[in-house]
């Protein structure tokens, strides 16, 4: 009796229960599998059956049938991004390509809910009394036991979908669309999500005394604590005018307690290291558990203190922010405070009665919720009198050593390998002198002094600024500032000038707007930072950009006859015109002589400068402002740092940028004197003053 | 052998046993009767690792129980209600019970299997709360366990295989020499399997003896005068637990030997006495009586 069980023997026990477990769940497996072929064998024909169909009538109607895979389901370039690179020219090849998405795509969410259910499951041991019975007498370690049934989840969870992730693959080999690293990927983002699910949700388990309580307090921690990081997080930006939270974008620290998004696959390292402290502490816990706390509320109460707090201060935040929002008792703070205490206690009492089934011990554990609604009460009002006064701050010029500005129009970054924060922080260093920086002060008090820093607006910008950091869709356009003190430190400042308030006035006599004298000023500020040869090598895209990154390139031209007719000339280098590719190479081509003339550029700079202060094309297009240049160059860069979108510079070639010039007569774009030609490949239309019709169909076409 | 020393657990507020200590030898069958909510199926399941205490300690064979898979090994416990998954049968409970027991017997299993009418391949749960006990059983016996632990093991039985489980729970501890402790109300059954019986209410062990003993302590003694002799306290001396009487009829429970009461039972001169021993049952009533638990004092209340 007293012969001690070798690790051999304990491994040899633990995977007994792991077959024994395979038998318990075989049912949930069954369902598992035949939901998941038979989803894939309808996907598969139905995709086979639309894709031979789109074939047959392409064919039929002698069309060419290119079909764009990334224009026609917008999400299936972010997940296999060798799509998006890649063009899809058949209904056979889109059914692929469709059944790829939606196979992966479905093979992933079964395993999801799959793997709640089956942790649900192998984790019900702790909650019913009769299993605790049968477990609990068993002569295994409780430790053991426990890791060989999160060892048995975490095996239900991840074979299966490699099985038929495997399966999916050799079909789509088969079809001819060997899409392996990004199938290898989905299935790391499993791994790892599993991982952390299973491991937080064993430790909830060993928390709680009923399944029930520990599927809510999975569900309460796995929603709430990224809602409310969000919240903060637009509290924070929004209240504190100038900050920014962008480097918490794909920060661990947004999503930390909530497992399920581990299945993002980002901060592999956190969700390992988060796995193995959820397994420790459980192994801690189980080892100490009282098995009768099965079927009562917790067995440990930390778990419950932690969502009861987390959800009566989502509850209490959303509501306050909404009465702020709505300027209940006409002063937003006061609003917030009773819209916090207004949701903040039902939420508890509620969260309270689901997890205790009762009123036991309420009032006692009604102290979190004191302290809970004095700690925000009073941080609210710390950030909303701005008590540091950190948005009124401008450094004088005497204490700045250096800075930088940033126009983010105007700046071009990679944002795989940094964000526009970044960005902002280390342009410290790019001016020193007096001048620049005193237009950088001015710009900064401007700004200030025409930001509306209401209460009111701040409540309601916290609900534009939630939303930007819950699906970091920034569409906002910035200014910031970023000063290196004398005394080391980095000041940094980044505002919305979409939200700026100018007091433009209007004249019904005359019908006309005045702009307010500001705004000029602004602007000339602005270009006195920005339209510089030195921010244009370090920030623009036609010079920092792969040219791989290429992604447009318009050209434009104009001649003015002797009859002082002007004639518009539209150039186009893409497929519409150039079937064979080409023009890849082409665009290049340009660029790179564009570059060369630009680096020894010192007679003509100001004049590019103009239209380098205007990228976005819609805004101001400005044809004849320069009568004097070649031609105009619109170029679009495809991995562009905006989520929403797409940058255009456009590049102004005046006559002295003969290298470029050169390069557009090569290609038959400019003829030998330098005029623009109306023909050649890349010729796309023309039009002149007399021709409206013309005009309004180019600027339809092209918006279209 | 297991030690029970100064063992206490409680629920929160509510003391489910109370500085309980006694000892059970290897190959004795003990015992544990008492009220609903005494502390016996409590003491199974601290004795068999499933709770642990809250004060004492229980040594089996000189070790610690409590996660002690070594000495759990050695022991098994059926609960009340004995759990099984949906699909279980004989056969794959079987499968891991072989691996995770050291003595597990193949022939034992066999053997049993074809004793109880019991089919192996048969799901258990769908099987009669009788039969789902007798595969539980069966699955006890086949870990040729040491100390065997059984909660209410007779409900739900038919009497034939009552009988055959007395029989062979009589065969193991002869042969084996296991150790049995069962929780039952049914005192009968008891009585014809305990060496000794421990009685607890409300989470105390009220007392704990030989069966035998027990019942040689406790006489129902029924005595019939021609005319009751005028005393003011007829039974003086003698230690009467309870007294019914029906005209000229006492009929008394008495604690104590024959020896000891008769000679003043006698000095009384009474028409007819005739002294019997107690049912388990009896002296269980008896008993819970002394302790306040009586009908008198649940209907009263």
């Amino acid at each position: 009796m007293t012969s001690a069980i070798s690790l051999k023997d304990k491994f040899k026990q633990a995977f007994s229960f792991f077959q024994w477990e395979l038998k318990s769940c075989a049912g949930t497996l069954t369902i598992y599998s035949i939901l998941t072929a038979v989803f894939m064998v309808i996907i598969l024909t139905l995709c086979l059956v639309f894709g031979t169909m789109a074939d047959n009538s392409t064919a039929a109607s002698g069309v060419s049938g290119d079909v764009n895979t990334v224009g026609f389901f917008p999400f299936t370039g972010l997940i296999f991004p060798e799509l998006a690179e890649g063009e899809i020219n058949s209904g056979f090849a889109l059914a692929r390509v469709i059944f790829q998405y939606l196979s992966f795509s479905m093979i992933s969410f079964m395993t999801v809910i799959f793997t709640i259910v089956y942790t649900i499951k192998v984790f019900g041991y702790l909650h019913n009394k009769r299993q605790t019975d049968m477990y609990g007498s068993m002569p295994i370690s409780r430790i053991t036991l426990f890791l060989s049934k999160s060892a048995t989840a975490f095996v239900f969870s991840v074979v299966p979908a490699l099985v038929f992730l495997v399966i999916a693959t050799v079909i789509s080999l088969i079809l001819g669309q060997p899409l392996l690293a990004g199938n290898a990927m989905m299935y790391a983002k499993i791994v790892m999500g599993s991982l952390a699910c299973i491991s937080a949700y064993g430790l909830i388990a060993v928390c709680c005394g009923t399944s029930i309580n520990s599927v809510l307090m999975f569900i309460a921690v796995s929603v709430a604590y990224p809602m409310s990081a969000y919240l903060v997080r637009g509290i924070m930006d929004s209240f504190y005018i100038g900050s920014s939270s962008e480097y918490l974008n794909n920060s661990f620290i947004m999503k930390a307690f909530s497992p399920l998004s581990a299945y993002d696959g980002n901060n592999i390292i956190y969700w390992l290291v988060f796995t193995a402290v959820c397994l420790v502490a459980s192994a801690y816990l189980v080892k100490n558990r009282k098995a009768e706390r099965a079927q009562s509320s917790f067995a440990y109460y930390l778990p419950c203190h932690i969502v009861k707090v987390l959800v009566s201060f989502l509850a209490g935040m959303f509501l306050g922010v909404i009465f702020g929002s709505l300027n209940v008792f006409g002063f937003g703070f006061v609003g917030f405070v009773f819209g916090f205490i207004l949701a903040s206690v039902p939420a508890f009492i509620v969260c309270h009665l689901i997890f205790y089934h009762g009123f036991q011990k309420l009032v006692r554990t009604s102290i979190l919720l004191g302290v809970l609604i004095v700690v925000v009460v009073g941080g609210m009002a710390f950030i909303n009198f701005d008590v540091m006064g950190y948005n009124k701050f401008v450094p004088s010029v005497d204490e700045i050593e250096s800075a930088g500005f940033i126009d983010s129009n105007n700046c071009y970054y990679n944002s795989d390998e940094t964000c526009l924060d970044d960005v902002i922080k280390n342009s410290n260093a790019d001016f020193d002198d007096e001048q620049r920086i005193s237009s950088a002060i001015a710009l900064h008090k401007l700004i200030l002094e025409k930001i509306d820093d209401s209460s009111l607006l701040k409540f309601r910008m916290t609900w534009v600024n939630t939303l930007n950091s819950a699906v970091d869709f920034d569409f906002f356009e910035y200014d910031a500032f970023s000063y290196k003190m004398k005394n080391g430190q980095i000041v940094t400042r980044k505002f919305d000038t979409s939200f700026l308030e100018w007091d433009d006035t209007y004249s019904e006599m005359e019908d006309v707007y005045y702009e307010d004298d500001d705004y000029e000023l602004f602007s000339v500020l602005i270009s006195k930072l920005v339209c510089t040869k030195e921010y244009q090598q370090k920030y623009s895209a036609f010079i920092n950009a792969d040219l791989d990154e290429i992604d447009s390139m318009y050209m434009y031209a104009t001649q003015t006859d002797k009859n002082g007719i002007t004639t518009y000339y539209d150039y186009c280098l893409d497929e519409d015109t150039d079937k064979t590719k080409k023009y890849i190479e082409d665009r290049k081509k340009i660029i790179e002589a564009y570059r060369k003339d630009f680096e020894a550029d010192t007679k003509d700079i100001s004049k590019a400068m103009y239209y380098m202060g205007d990228y976005f094309i819609y805004n101001d297009y400005d044809g004849d402002e320069f009568s004097d240049y070649v031609c105009k160059i619109e170029v679009g860069y495809s991995n562009f740092n905006f989520s929403y979108g797409y940058l255009s510079e456009e590049l102004v070639v005046p006559e002295s940028y003969t290298n470029t010039i050169q390069v557009l007569k090569d290609l038959n774009i400019l003829r030998s004197d330098g005029t623009p030609k109306k023909s050649g490949k890349y010729f796309w239309n023309s039009y002149d003053d007399s021709d409206e019709e013309d005009s309004y169909d180019y600027v339809n076409s092209y918006v279209s | 052998m297991i030690e029970i020393r100064n063992l206490t657990k409680k629920f929160d507020k509510l003391t489910a046993l109370n500085n309980i200590s006694f000892n059970v030898s290897e190959g004795s069958v003990v015992g544990l009767v008492g009220s609903n909510g005494s502390g016996k199926s409590t003491l199974l399941r601290v004795l068999s690792g499933v709770y642990q205490p809250d004060g004492g300690e229980i040594i089996v064979d000189g070790q610690e129980l409590f996660d002690n898979y070594i000495a759990k090994g050695e022991c098994y416990f059926i609960p009340d209600f004995p759990y099984f998954y949906n699909n279980s049968t004989l056969e794959n409970t079987a499968f891991l019970y072989r691996k995770l027991y050291p003595n597990w017997s193949e022939e034992i299993f066999n053997k049993f299997c074809s004793v109880f009418p019991i089919n192996r391949k048969q799901r258990i749960i769908n099987m009669s709360k009788g039969m789902q006990r007798q595969a539980a059983l069966i699955l006890a016996l086949s870990t040729c366990p040491k100390y065997l632990f059984l909660d209410e093991i007779f409900d739900g039985l038919d009497p034939v295989v009552r009988h055959l489980l007395k029989k062979i729970l009589i065969d193991a501890v002869c042969e084996k020499g296991v150790t049995v402790i069962i929780a039952s109300h049914n005192l009968r059954e008891l009585e014809d399997l305990c060496d000794r019986v421990c009685l607890m209410h409300m989470g105390n062990m009220l007392m704990e003896s030989d069966i035998d003993a027990l019942r040689q302590k406790m006489r129902k003694v029924q005595v019939a005068f021609t005319q009751i002799p005028q005393r003011p306290n007829l039974f003086e001396g003698i230690n009467v637990v309870d007294v019914w009487q029906n005209g000229n009829v006492f009929n008394l429970t008495i604690r104590g030997t024959e020896e000891s009461f008769m000679p003043q039972l006698n000095a009384l001169e009474p028409a007819y006495i005739s002294a019997l021993p107690l049912t388990l049952e009896e002296i269980f009533i008896s008993e819970m009586e002394v302790a306040g638990y009586d009908i008198s004092n649940i209907v009263k209340r």
